[in-house]
């Protein structure tokens, strides 16, 4: 429940006939409102706590709890988006229907996308990508139709701080780079090249921005490479 | 086709309108909250409608589906709101998770 008094208007094209001066007061928490993250957390862990499930000291947003000798469930929060893993299928069942009746969640099978992430679970392997964050990255760029590059970085290229090149656009390539980073989270085979381009955010050149834009050659001919564990 | 920004805009569309009636179907139905009098000297937050076509990792369509949002960011510290906090898993927790799922050869859900 919401601690504070908060009141908000009526919202366009629902405005009620009759009550046109009227406000709502509100007593949950509504997107966007600064105070709905921590409520809707506050919210799970209580309930995940009463449920018999440990938090771990170290990551807010992992449980853990455990059946019997050997079997353990794991759950990972982030925001209203949950994975959960399990030895036993007595433990998902068990949460699933937790989370269903008391948060009305849908859409619990088998975990395919999280995050902008994409995971496939094959037999004993999972495989994670970013292919569609990727080729949505290009597209941002204009980049879908480059020439692919082989690697991610000219061989013995020497960047500098001050070049001397002509002047690039700043917030562009901080986009990009931005962009970039993220990918890291499947690509570690750009991850060097990467933090290279992130160091010239002031006074970037052409050169750095080539740089920049050599990682994306590269990535638009590997769309497909991700992690297997 | 773009996602309409404005109200206006999707109030001109079928299938705009209709995520809308849903999404205040929804707010309702969850009491999230009562029609008031706003008091002397308080201040009520402006709400904005958020549209967003959905898609899946194939590029097909999903649905149609208009938020509610309030502009927290007029929110005043100490009046509207005392304490914020947002619970944020590290992706390299997600990813540990993973490898010791298919490590174990548990499903992943």
């Amino acid at each position: 429940m919401l601690q504070e008094e908060v009141y908000v208007t009526q919202p366009k094209g629902f405005v009620k006939e009759g009550n046109e001066t009227k406000v709502y007061k509100l007593k949950k928490a509504l997107y966007g409102l600064k105070q709905a993250p921590r409520m809707w957390y506050s919210k799970i862990d209580g309930y995940l706590k009463k449920k018999g499930y440990m938090r771990s000291e170290n990551e807010p947003t992992l449980y853990v709890k455990k059946e019997g000798k050997n079997d353990f469930i794991i759950i990972c929060l982030y925001v209203d988006d949950i994975i959960y893993t399990s030895s036993s299928i007595f433990l998902v069942h068990e949460f699933k229907s937790q989370m269903m009746n008391e948060f009305e969640m849908s859409d619990m099978g088998l975990l395919h996308y999280f995050l902008g992430l994409e995971v496939y679970q094959i037999e004993d392997r999972i495989f994670i990508s970013q292919r569609k964050y990727t080729s949505d990255l290009l597209n941002k760029f204009g980049m879908s139709n480059c020439k692919p590059a082989a690697t991610p970085m000219n061989l013995n290229e020497k960047l500098q701080q001050q070049d001397g090149g002509e002047k690039a656009d700043a917030k562009s390539f901080r986009s990009l780079v931005g962009g970039l980073i993220y990918l890291t989270h499947t690509r570690p085979d750009i991850a060097f090249s990467v933090g290279v381009i992130s160091r010239f955010m002031q006074q970037l050149s052409k050169l750095h921005y080539g740089a920049a834009k050599k990682v994306m050659r590269y990535i638009a001919g590997t769309l497909e490479y991700g992690i297997w564990y | 086709m773009s996602d309409p920004l404005y109200y206006e805009e999707a109030a001109e569309k079928e299938e705009w309108q209709k995520a809308m009636v849903e999404e205040m179907k929804s707010i309702e139905k969850n009491g999230t909250w009562k029609m008031v009098d706003l008091p002397k000297g308080k201040k009520a937050i402006g709400l904005k409608w958020v549209f967003k076509t959905k898609f899946d990792a194939n590029g097909s369509l999903q649905k149609h589906k208009a938020r509610l949002v309030a502009k927290g960011y007029a929110q005043q510290h100490g009046i509207d709101f005392e304490e914020t906090f947002s619970p944020v898993a590290c992706f390299e927790t997600v990813r540990l998770v993973l490898a010791l799922a298919a490590q174990l050869q548990w499903p992943v859900y």
